[in-house]
């Protein structure tokens, strides 16, 4: 099948099932993550607490951030490239907003009396949501890389599929951050 | 299928000279004068898969040695208990003072033994090196479908070796809880001399080789499933590819489970956690850490560990179909029931990790349900049995080493298999399981076998490797040690488990009811040096092929079907000088009509029948 030139589309194809891949094994992840924390409740000696208000808005931003996403593709595909850059720096600093906000929710759980090496249940919110914050990282990281080649760069239609996979993992770790917060929100109230 | 169409469509714009990967540059055969490639990227960060293959292969193959070695050492302490070996101190100082090794060393080199050829070896050395050489290879594509993430794969491999390789360095030594590292021995600092720097160093190593080992994954199934030439249906792949491509599968799915576990671990370790601490006293002072749950790790760690066995040993069914077919010289005998019986054994994989946890107070119900999904993968091992020795029957068989090795294979596969009838049986396993039985079977049925399925693929595709044979006497002489050998070493085993030898013990003579065994564990030990010496030998033979050896001066040395002999001798990067070779027939032509093989690029012939697609 490569025996030419792959063309774009099959590039992308792979690509795509690359990314699909990846994403099944981070679930993988946070399927083992939340099932340890599902028995460790089962064993008892799991303390109730309130998760500080901030995390959800912080659910709030990291939807709004997906929001802007799609914007963001919907201005490539139309090649305007003012919105587009409005709506990926939007995405950007909606995603940093939600790493900060992370940090305070962190520090606003420790000030309450729950800390890290307290009683378990407050020990998972702490690592569920740090390891899905890791994955948010790096969606940051390959925004402010498309950002600043984009910057410099026309609007090339070829680019729009390498776009729509950075726009998938967003989504994604949207979605997960979606399910991790009603998980936890179950668990933990 | 709708992927023939598509190259169909876009063959009218066919340059074959140059080609693309997914990642969108345009490359060059090697045959192109002035190109572009000096030392650092054909032989170091090179992002071809052969060479990246081959950089597996002797990071493996120096970590089965630094493996087989660490075994040797603890074999001279069960087999001569008590005796001083002078050299031992030289060597080791404080670890072995007075030429004995300390139970506090013992322990290290168990788990260091273990974990490597657990994971180095078997599972990057063997999934690593034949995935990368062969999966391009034989599904006719010029490359992964990101040699960058493949090259990457290798690197990630290479510094968790290197964490690895300085833990056993550090003041305090490796790590020394188990190569499964079970909490709470590897999960408090203060529990062992291990469980200090070393812990951290192993889990490190361990995250970046977990790492190394999904990037390889998403490539070998993103490869398989979206680059294979013109004509190479599904059920055209060989067996070799089919088996690679589960195995990609099952370690995609269970890594990640690991890296949970040592994530959690980790924070345990460092950070006062206590997701698997609870109610511990250590030198008299009760521990901080409260309401872990420490049978919670072995969930988490067999859910990938079981997969994991199979990760090791389903790559050499692959290897061992492949070179029993073409040495038999017949086509391999159920060609669907193997695929279907591996993608069996790859469902029940996920299903049955509690068998490794029948001792730890597990319901007796929820036990007996694992027993029967255990038992049920007896199924699809035994048609697999039963497919290499139909496909041996009555053929004409050429005894190459690598042949002999897939023979080997197939009879350690059975005598290791037998036994894990034994041990799935909950009844019969919680005696059994804190004995010798237990290190017997896993040996032979895993270890052992899937080495044997690893060495053959090395004698039957260094050709391929390295356009040279290897020394076929000293294969022989290679084998037949071997075999021999390794039957040696573990088939007393059985009895001393029966009787309940405790595996995990430094010392033996410490039960005065075992003392009977000593005559045995020493010829044991004798036995397991002969079999080290041997692959010494193999290592010799490897070394001094790759320069010397007889050269291959035909594409197709052992008249073989599949694609990865169409190319040249050494192909270069890109694989094939001309257009990738379209297929027309699946690779297990042999002896079909008069002819000894029909590769698979030779299109039907008007009247053939077509026996197979």
């Amino acid at each position: 099948m490569t025996s030419v030139p792959l063309p774009d589309e099959n590039r992308y194809q792979a690509l795509r099932l690359m990314l699909w891949l990846a994403i099944a094994s981070i679930i993988m992840l946070f399927a083992a993550l939340t099932s340890a924390l599902l028995v460790s409740k089962g064993k008892g000696n799991w303390q109730l607490f309130t998760i500080p208000a901030i995390f959800w808005v912080n659910t709030a931003v990291i939807l709004l951030s997906s929001g802007t996403m799609v914007f963001a593709v919907r201005a490539y595909k139309s090649l305007e490239k003012k919105p587009y850059l409005n709506w990926l720096l939007a995405t950007t600093i909606l995603g940093i907003a939600f790493l900060i906000g992370q940090v305070l929710g962190w520090q606003q759980l420790t000030a309450g009396g729950i800390r890290l090496s307290g009683n378990v249940s407050g020990s998972y919110l702490y690592v569920i949501s740090g390891v899905h914050a890791a994955h948010v990282v790096g969606g940051v990281v390959m925004l402010v890389i498309s950002l600043v080649r984009s910057w410099r760069q026309a609007i090339r239609v070829e680019r729009l599929a390498g776009l729509q996979l950075l726009a998938t993992y967003w989504h994604f770790v949207d979605l997960l951050w979606l399910y991790l917060i009603v998980f936890l929100y179950l668990s933990v109230s | 299928m709708a992927h023939e169409m598509q190259t169909a469509v876009s063959s009218p714009v066919t340059d074959h000279v140059h080609f693309q990967t997914v990642e969108g540059e345009i490359r060059e055969p090697e045959h192109i004068p002035h190109h572009k490639e000096n030392f650092v990227t054909k032989y170091i960060f090179s992002q071809d898969h052969k060479t990246i293959g081959k950089q597996f292969l002797f990071t493996g193959m120096f970590w089965a040695f630094v493996g087989g070695l660490l075994s040797l050492i603890f074999r001279l302490q069960l087999g001569y208990p008590g005796q001083s070996f002078p050299i031992l101190e030289t060597l080791f100082g404080k670890w072995a003072a007075g030429g004995i090794i300390t139970p506090e060393f013992y322990y290290k080199l168990v788990t260091m033994h273990g974990t490597l050829l657990v994971f180095f070896v078997l599972t990057a050395g063997l999934s690593g090196t034949f995935a990368n050489l062969l999966i391009p290879l034989q599904c006719g594509a010029r490359d992964m479908a990101s040699p960058f993430l493949n090259m990457l794969s290798y690197w990630f491999f290479f510094a968790a070796s290197v964490v690895m390789l300085i833990s056993f360095f550090i003041p305090d030594g490796a790590a020394d809880g188990g190569w499964t590292f079970y909490p709470p021995l590897n999960g408090l600092r203060e529990a062992s001399i291990g469980s200090r720097a070393g812990a951290d160093y192993w889990l490190i190593g361990m995250a970046l080789f977990i790492i190394s080992s999904l990037l390889g994954g998403l490539n070998y199934i993103t490869t398989v499933l979206n680059l294979r030439t013109k004509g190479m249906s599904m059920n055209r792949l060989p067996l070799t590819v089919w088996a690679l491509l589960i195995t990609a599968i099952l370690g995609l799915i269970s890594f990640p489970v690991l890296l949970g576990a040592a994530i959690l671990v980790l924070f345990d370790r460092n950070l006062g956690t206590s997701f698997f601490l609870d109610e511990i006293f250590i030198g008299g002072r009760h521990l901080d850490q409260m309401g872990g749950n420490a049978i919670l790790y072995q969930h988490l760690f067999w859910f990938l560990g079981h997969p994991e066995v199979y990760i090791i040993i389903l790559p050499a069914f692959g290897l061992v179909s492949e070179i029993i077919a073409n040495n038999a010289r017949k086509p391999i005998f159920g060609y669907r029931a193997m695929v279907l019986s591996m993608l069996a054994i790859a469902i029940l994989a996920f299903v049955v990790w509690a068998h490794h946890m029948f001792v730890t107070g597990l319901n007796p119900f929820v036990a007996s349900v694992f027993v029967f999904l255990t038992l049920l993968v007896a199924v699809p091992s035994a048609v697999k049995v039963f497919n290499w020795l139909a496909t041996l029957w009555q053929g004409n068989i050429r005894f190459t080493p690598a042949m002999l090795f897939a023979i080997g294979f197939v009879s350690l596969f059975i005598s290791g298999g037998l036994t894990g009838i034994f041990l799935g049986n909950s009844a019969l396993d919680i005696p059994l399981h804190d004995t010798y039985f237990v290190v017997a079977h896993f040996h032979i049925v895993m270890g052992v076998s899937a080495f044997f399925g690893m060495v053959a693929g090395v004698y039957h595709w260094f050709p391929k490797m390295f356009g040279r044979y290897m020394n076929h006497t000293l294969g022989y002489v290679h084998f037949w040690i071997t075999l021999v050998g390794a039957y040696l070493v573990f088939w007393p085993m059985h009895y001393m488990g029966l009787i309940g030898l405790p595996r995990r013990v430094w010392s033996l003579d410490a039960y005065q009811n075992f003392s009977m065994y000593g005559d045995m564990n020493r010829f044991m030990t004798d036995a397991a040096m002969l079999v080290f010496f041997a692959q010494i030998l193999f290592i010799l033979n490897f070394v001094y092929s790759i320069f010397w050896g007889r050269k291959v001066t035909v594409k197709n040395p052992w008249q073989s079907n599949s694609l990865e002999w169409t190319t040249e001798i050494v192909p270069g990067h890109g694989n094939w000088k001309g257009p990738i070779p379209t297929v027309y027939r699946w690779p297990y032509d042999y002896s079909k009509n008069g002819d000894d093989f029909i590769p698979q690029t030779e299109p039907y012939r008007p009247g053939e029948e077509k026996l197979h697609h």
